[in-house]
């Protein structure tokens, strides 16, 4: 089902850059951030474009220069792990916009690698709230 | 929900807490080449506030590019109004459920501390408020008004950056990463050993047409315990000694080395330290994606609004500079030079 699938990213509660050829992904509601190698990079790039997973996978063969079964295998496993994240999000495919890319020779193939970390979760946990007045705003005791 | 009505509103309040409490001078502020007022209604809050931006003070001038106007209820005995959104609404970095930047105002509270923020650019006037003045935070007077002017400052090619910054004539590099990495550390041993000190916690980036350039926001330094204990020489400058057990130490670095803290220097590096558990401090070329890593998400969750646009400036701050590690070790002094080697070569 992952490969079939076509997906969106989660936004607003998704946001990323591409830099030095990684991803790094930040999600809000979790307040997990992510990086992504490479590959999961190029894959990251044609879900922001809307691509679906078929899509994405005939990209990647071509990236790369293979067809090896394992490529398939690897983008579901990670359209898998970012479904999970709540990075992506399961939407109506929008083929539209299929670039002309330039051919350009295959590289070196790497699995794709999602890497989290948590350690900022904190920041975005919701200050608490002791005392409420009747209006909603937050009382506070002199 | 009717945000331009709650915002006249709040400005009414503050005219009249204004009028209420007594005659307090406006505090005049260079900050990265914007002139800032800052309004006070009556002195409690002033005493939460200016410390921290004591360094950035100026004489006044005609007119300022931005007017602050802060005041708190308890002293002024004029309330705020009741706000537009329920309890329910708040969310993390101080962000209100259904309240963009509506009407071009920028609005954010924080229940913790108890501090609303408003800003609408277009009048080039500002409010921080609070219930008490007294009930203020020690991190609120440490980073005072840091929403407002995060949100004043994007809109001029600047970005407030989570990190310490050092430097010396020549410039200075910014020591960014996540909390316990050793940035207080880093920029407190350089202070010490007579560097210029631009800041920690917070400090502002600005990309121009050449060299980046950093800016001090606030002179404040704060050290955990693990901090006072390597560097026992700043146990006696702390400015809340007899508050430890509760919060952070605080440091207002302007008030004991007036000549180290310094507005603006070139930056020349982007540094992440890490306890490297070696005897001596080295550094080492990083990958740009592994600065960003290291500055991007624990600048952007803190700040309220921060999305897209300061990821894409923190991009593009990362490529413009070299990166590296500070592989940390054991003698402060050590680590000191080696900073000021380094940008002895980097002019």
């Amino acid at each position: 089902m992952p490969v079939a699938a076509s997906y969106r990213i989660n936004t607003p509660h998704v946001i990323s850059e591409i830099i030095d050829g990684e991803a790094v992904i930040l999600n809000f509601e979790s307040g997990s951030y992510y990086s992504l190698n490479e590959s999961g990079m190029a894959v990251w790039e044609k879900l922001q474009l809307g691509r679906s997973g078929n899509t994405i996978l005939l990209d990647l063969q071509k990236r790369y220069g293979t067809d090896q079964d394992s490529i398939k295998a690897d983008l579901a496993e990670l359209l898998e792990t970012l479904l999970a994240e709540q990075l992506i999000v399961t939407a109506p495919a929008t083929e539209a916009a299929i670039e002309n890319t330039q051919e350009s020779p295959p590289i070196p193939y790497t699995k794709p690698a999602l890497e989290k970390f948590t350690d900022l979760q904190e920041l975005l946990l919701l200050d608490p709230i002791h005392d409420v007045d009747e209006s909603g705003w937050p009382h506070h005791s002199p | 929900m009717d945000l331009p009505r709650f915002h006249l509103a709040a400005w009414t309040a503050c005219d009249q807490a204004r009028e209420a409490a007594p005659l307090t001078p406006p505090l005049w502020l260079d900050l990265a080449g914007s002139i800032l007022r800052l309004n006070f209604a009556g002195p409690a809050m002033a005493d939460n506030v200016t410390p921290a931006l004591a360094h950035l003070a100026i004489s006044p001038r005609d007119k300022p590019d931005l007017d602050i106007a802060i005041w708190d209820s308890a002293s002024t005995g004029v309330n705020m109004p009741p706000p537009p959104w329920s309890a329910s609404d708040y969310l993390a970095r101080g962000e209100i459920r259904g309240v963009g930047a509506q009407s071009g105002i920028d609005v954010a509270y924080h229940p913790g501390s108890g501090v609303l923020s408003m800003l609408k650019a277009t009048d080039r006037r500002g409010m921080m408020w609070m219930h008490d003045a007294r009930g203020c935070p020690y991190w609120e007077s440490a980073a005072p008004l840091r929403t407002l002017l995060s949100w004043w400052c994007s809109r001029h090619r600047q970005q407030l950056v989570h990190g310490a910054a050092v430097g010396t004539p020549e410039g200075a590099i910014l020591l960014t990463g996540k909390g316990g990495s050793g940035k207080s550390t880093t920029a407190l041993s350089a202070l010490l050993e007579g560097l210029d000190y631009i800041g920690d916690d917070y400090v502002l980036c600005e990309l121009t047409d050449r060299q980046p350039v950093i800016h001090s926001l606030f002179n404040t330094a704060k050290l955990d315990a693990k901090a006072l204990e390597r560097l026992p020489a700043l146990r006696s400058k702390l400015n809340n000694r007899d508050q430890l057990n509760n919060e952070k130490g605080v440091i207002f670095t302007h008030s004991h080395f007036p000549g180290q803290v310094c507005r603006s220097r070139q930056l020349r590096a982007i540094v992440i330290p890490s306890v490297s558990g070696t005897p001596t401090s080295r550094l080492a070329p990083l990958k740009p994606a592994l600065a960003f890593l290291a500055i991007s998400p624990t600048t952007v969750f803190q700040l309220p609004g921060a999305r897209e646009n300061a990821l894409a400036f923190l991009k593009q701050l990362v490529e413009e500079l070299p990166c590296y590690q500070l592989q940390l070790g054991a003698d402060p002094v050590q680590t000191a030079n080696l900073i000021k080697q380094f940008l002895a070569g980097a002019a």
